[in-house]
């Protein structure tokens, strides 16, 4: 194989990821290792109702950036992303 | 994006005097700035301008300036879904030690700035996650409050051991007191393998409901500029400075200027960022 066909061999790579929130529920993913992960929010978003600029995704307990790639994060198959939710707070009397 | 397009979107989403438009939501997933790990979306900003209650982006985004501010090194601003991530996620033994491993905190002689929120207790009530923010119910957010905890990791008087101080600063009464203590206890425990006293300090309050945010922010700036650290600090020395740099110099109600001086910072960012 040429270093071109395996550089296209590893660009669509696909690997499952699973997304957890803050009640444990899971949402699996399966992704192209270099589809940004921008995408993945978005999606995820979407599918529960809600804005994607309203949620924080997190891998290791580092934030996640929306244009990192799972190859970039050193992502394997049936890892874990936690999303957290927005915080708001202000205090009404 | 163009400079021009970035204008046309602020007057657009703040009118030319600043005053924010109802047609403007359109417009509140276009991503502003990405500043570090922070990213600021439109709608964030607007949470800044419209006086409305500020979320965990805003704060992390000024902590983060904050951190690049701290020249000494010794100043430590943890991601408000960090300590999050924290409290609710890291329960078994390994998910702590990942997080103890990974986490940069500081070993010895460091201070920790954490923005405390009322929900980021580890007993998170089923039901509530993906609740309705009402003030603008536009959002899904969390919490209804925020304060400021620092802890201080200095040696003990026989300096051969680590002690872990903290201190609590609250622009609502003692609101947030239990889950400033709740966290405060987490990392002293794991990070440190020591107990922590959580002291409730003098802090100036909030005159409306909506700046506790600004309040915590304020009060991180003050603390972390510090000269001449010590970190046997002690309680009536940061509430003094506390009073001098918000109280002294804004008088009451230091809201509208510090929200002022944020918009501006991010606008001009943004500006640079983008164009």
């Amino acid at each position: 194989m040429s270093d071109n066909e395996k550089a296209a061999d590893e660009g669509n790579e696909t690997i499952t990821i699973r997304i957890r929130d803050q009640t444990g529920e899971e949402t699996f993913f399966k992704i192209k290792k270099t589809t940004k992960m921008q995408k993945v929010f978005e999606t995820y978003a979407s599918r529960k109702g809600i804005q994607s600029s309203s949620i924080r995704f997190m891998l290791d307990g580092e934030r996640i950036l929306p244009d990192a790639t799972p190859k970039m994060l050193e992502m394997d198959d049936q890892d874990q992303i936690d999303c957290m939710l927005e915080q708001t707070g202000g205090r009404s009397f | 994006m163009p400079r021009s397009l970035i204008k046309s979107f602020f007057d657009k989403s703040f009118g030319e005097n600043g005053n924010a438009m109802a047609s403007s939501t359109v417009d509140d997933g276009v991503m502003l700035l990405n500043y570090n790990d922070a990213v600021i979306y439109m709608r964030d900003l607007r949470l800044v301008v419209e006086n409305d209650w500020l979320n965990d982006s805003i704060i992390h985004f000024y902590l983060e300036l904050l951190k690049q501010e701290s020249t000494e090194g010794h100043d430590y601003f943890m991601d408000p879904s960090v300590v999050s991530f924290f409290m609710q996620h890291c329960n078994d033994h390994e998910d702590i030690e990942d997080f103890v491993a990974s986490a940069p905190l500081p070993k010895d002689n460091g201070r920790i700035f954490i923005a405390v929120n009322d929900k980021m207790s580890a007993a998170v009530e089923s039901g509530a996650i993906w609740m309705q923010h009402t003030s603008r119910g536009c959002a899904t957010a969390q919490g209804t409050h925020w304060s400021l905890l620092l802890m201080t990791i200095g040696t003990s008087a026989s300096a051969d051991e680590i002690a872990v101080a903290a201190y609590h600063f609250d622009s609502h009464g003692e609101c947030n007191l239990k889950v400033a203590v709740e966290i405060a206890t987490k990392i002293a425990k794991y990070m440190y393998k020591r107990n922590a006293k959580v002291l409730s300090c003098e802090t100036p309050q909030q005159v409306n409901g909506y700046d506790c945010g600004i309040h915590v922010l304020m009060a991180a700036r003050a603390l972390a500029s510090f000269d001449d650290i010590d970190f046997r600090q002690q309680k009536l020395v940061y509430e003094q400075a506390l009073h001098k740099t918000i109280v002294v110099q804004h008088g009451s109600n230091p809201g509208p200027a510090m929200r002022q001086a944020i918009s501006d910072t991010i606008t001009s960012m943004a500006s640079k960022q983008l164009s």
